[in-house]
């Protein structure tokens, strides 16, 4: 049990200290005066009230305050009526009434109950109180983490819609920056601007001025659809520096009318500079924004500006380049390691195909003589000569060799045309070779005339002595024959080595054939040969000697072409103005490759020591001094045909 | 009359003193200059058939070295045109004949003539 003492204060009101004294129970004595505070108070207390009267006021008065009341009364009183007590009762503050006069032997007992009473009631309270206060703190707690949760929920929308807003933004920068890379010029690159930008309705279409390297200062703008480059007359690289005052100025004379407020982005990339320009008529806030998406593309575009430069400056030096190359007379190619040609200048290509040889030399396989095999296998500069048709190329075939890559797989060809060179070498050598071969053929004659005079003279005697119906006689005429051939081949080796100029004569070619088969017949003993001779006037006017030798050169060449076996045809023809010899044989025929370099100087297909490569070379040339021509027929595929042409005799009849 | 043949070639001089022996000259001869000199101041001949080039001494060194003498000298050479006759008749020369000979006995024929009229 609680002790009432501890907690309920008790007083008295109307008691004596008599009748106090004899109460156990702690009870303060109230003045009528003090009452009034005391009903007012907030805490719980008893108040022993003694007379009904002075219940009644209290009653009365308590009546009046408006708010809880926390104190109970004990009204003691001699006598009360049913009213008293229904009135009491209905107040709910009354706990007891004790019907008493002087002795109050219970009171301590009644005092005891309702201080029970009431502190049970204000336990009760006090845990209602706690409860409510609990709750209150509960609610505010709940309110608090509504109001965190509500402002939670709305940063993280507003969160949302910022990181979707920023992916939407980075998505266009990307799909722009994939754009970007695949723009190959300026006009590209306007383009792309102007599809880019067009969500904002407050630009015009984007304008470019640049500068590239030293060129002119161009404006690459739109008119309506169509995008106009054009240079603008001025020098004023100001713009690139300066405010849009000064750039709206320069903007408005070139594009002939007023300019709006602009916007710029700038390029610098080593000496070329650019400007993009948009022309607007935002709000301070909308340009802001605008500048901001301008920005982020403001790198990407640096470095399409720069790319851009950087080709254009390529292709320049590319233009250059390739003008410098086709300026040059020699053919330049690069080829790779297949012949086929990759590039090549103006004077190279002279007929159709891939590669270098159909190309330059219409041919189906590559030219004899062609480094490039060699350049390909020592990886280093090679040169050769080839030869087509009358013409003489030296040609130079050299690896490009990229750094870091052990084998190059493309090469440089040069051809440089030597044919004059080459051709006056040729001639050079071959006087060289005659003053030579003069040289010796006079010692060689005069060494053989010796002993041939001998022979001569001794046989002329002894056919004198012999007489004509001894087999001796016939011996010494042969004797006597070589002799005299002996004598004719000295003749012409000094005529031909000397050179002289001697005057040509009328003779028929017949003539001429018949007396040089006796000097080859030692050669034409191993072949089947045929001659057949025109029975026409042949005439032509020659040096017979010469012709003869180069008759004989002819059908030496044949025979040894031969080899062991085989025929040789020699016919003649004539027509109206020309004679025509053709010696052919049954050989191996001239290769392809080999029928334009035959004539050539000092070229030969004989083992060494067996010629000089001066026989056909030399042929040609004297039947070109008597006005003729010698060739190989190409038409003949098996075996191989020479042609002597000399023009007819103009004192030959013309009938035949 | 005494004839000297001065050649190195062998048979030249075979086919010429035979020949020259036919007509009733007295002939003799050398295979080089050196020898012919010698053989030339030994017998005196009255012609002598000269060669020019030859080992030892040439025909024209043979004539300066013999000079003064009483032949008729006639020269012979397959390097024809070699020498101008003019400047040697001095020396006694009175012909050239070029080698190889056409006709043998022609030679001799025109040797004989010049003989007579030198």
């Amino acid at each position: 049990m609680v002790s009432p003492s501890l907690s309920i204060p008790v007083y008295s009101l109307g008691l004596s200290q008599q009748a106090l004294d004899q109460l156990k129970s702690n009870v303060h004595m109230l003045t009528e005066q003090e009452v009034d505070s005391f009903l007012r108070s907030t805490n719980h207390l008893l108040i022993i009230v003694h007379g009904k009267e002075l219940a009644n006021k209290i009653l009365l008065k308590s009546k009046s305050l408006k708010q809880e009341k926390y104190f109970r009364l004990i009204i003691i009183d001699q006598k009360f009526s049913i009213e008293d007590i229904t009135s009491y009762s209905n107040s709910g503050l009354v706990f007891k009434i004790v019907c008493a006069r002087n002795k109050f032997t219970e009171l301590d007992l009644f005092i005891h109950q309702a201080m029970e009473k009431l502190l049970e009631i204000q336990e009760g309270e006090d845990i209602i109180t706690k409860v409510r206060v609990q709750n209150k703190v509960l609610s505010e707690i709940n309110e608090n983490l509504e109001d965190l949760v509500r402002q939670r929920t709305e940063n993280l929308e507003t969160k949302k819609l910022e990181v979707e807003s920023k992916i939407r933004r980075i998505k266009d920068l990307i799909k722009f920056i994939k754009s970007l890379s695949q723009v190959n010029n300026f006009d590209d690159l306007i383009l792309l601007l102007r599809q880019e930008f067009i969500k904002f309705h407050k630009i015009r279409s984007p304008l470019l001025i640049y500068v590239l390297g030293g060129s002119e200062m161009r404006c690459i703008s739109f008119q309506g659809p169509q995008i106009i480059d054009q240079v603008i007359a001025s020098h004023d690289t100001d713009i690139f520096t300066s405010d849009s005052g000064h750039v709206r100025e320069i903007l408005a004379n070139a594009l002939e009318r007023p300019i709006g407020p602009l916007t710029d982005l700038k390029f610098t990339f080593a000496n070329n500079r650019g400007i993009l320009l948009f022309e607007h008529s935002f709000s301070e806030e909308e340009l802001n924004l605008f500048k901001q998406i301008l920005e982020e593309r403001a790198e990407p575009l640096r470095v399409a500006f720069e790319r851009l430069a950087l080709k254009w400056h390529a292709h320049l030096i590319s233009r250059q380049w390739s003008s410098t190359f086709d300026l040059l007379k020699d053919p330049i190619l690069i080829v790779d390691r297949n012949y086929r040609v990759v590039r090549s200048n103006k004077n190279f290509s002279r007929h159709q195909g891939e590669q270098c040889f159909s190309l330059f030399a219409g041919r189906s396989t590559p030219c004899v003589g062609c480094p490039l095999p060699r350049a390909v296998e020592n990886q280093a500069g090679e040169k050769g000569k080839i030869n087509i048709l009358e013409k003489t190329f030296e040609v130079e075939a050299f690896p490009i060799v990229v750094d870091g890559i052990d084998e190059s797989s493309n090469l440089i060809v040069h051809y440089k045309d030597i044919t004059h060179s080459v051709n006056l070498q040729g001639q050079l050598v071959q006087s060289e070779k005659m003053a030579a071969i003069g040289m010796l053929a006079g010692n060689i004659a005069h060494e053989l005339n010796n002993p041939l005079t001998g022979i001569k003279s001794l046989t002329q005697i002894l056919l004198s002595e012999v007489p004509a119906s001894s087999p001796a006689h016939s011996d010494l005429l042969e004797v006597q024959g070589a002799a005299d051939r002996c004598e004719q081949i000295i003749k012409n080796l000094l005529e031909f080595s000397t050179n002289e100029n001697k005057d040509l004569v009328e003779i028929a070619l017949r003539d001429v054939v018949h007396k040089t088969i006796p000097l080859v017949k030692t050669a034409l003993h191993y072949f089947n040969t045929k001659i057949l001779l025109t029975d026409v006037d042949d005439s032509i006017k020659v040096d017979p000697q010469l012709l003869q030798q180069v008759i004989f050169n002819l059908i030496n060449n044949a025979c040894q072409a031969m080899g062991g076996s085989g025929s040789i045809m020699i016919e003649s023809e004539a027509s109206d103005k020309s004679v025509i010899l053709r010696i052919r044989d049954t050989g191996p025929g001239v290769p392809m490759d080999l029928q334009d370099e035959i004539f050539a100087p000092f070229f030969t297909t004989k083992e060494e020591g067996q010629g000089t490569g001066l026989g056909l070379s030399v042929s040609r040339s004297i039947i070109e001094k008597f006005g003729g021509k010698l060739y190989l027929n190409k038409e003949i595929h098996e075996g191989s045909e020479f042609v002597i042409e000399l023009p007819r005799s103009k004192n030959a009849p013309t009938d035949r | 009359m005494r004839l000297l043949i001065v050649d190195d070639e062998p048979l030249v001089r075979r086919s010429l003193e035979r020949i020259f022996a036919k007509e009733g000259f007295e002939v003799q001869s050398a295979e080089d200059g050196i020898a012919g000199l010698k053989m030339w101041q030994e017998i005196g001949p009255d012609v002598v058939l000269l060669d020019v080039l030859m080992p030892g001494l040439t025909g024209p060194q043979v004539l300066q070295k013999i000079y003064p003498h009483k032949a008729k000298v006639i020269l012979m050479s397959a390097y024809s045109g070699e020498y101008e006759l003019e400047s040697l008749r001095h020396l006694g020369v009175i012909d050239f004949i070029s080698k190889p000979f056409g006709d043998v006995f022609e030679v001799v024929k025109r040797i004989k003539e010049r003989i007579r009229n030198p």
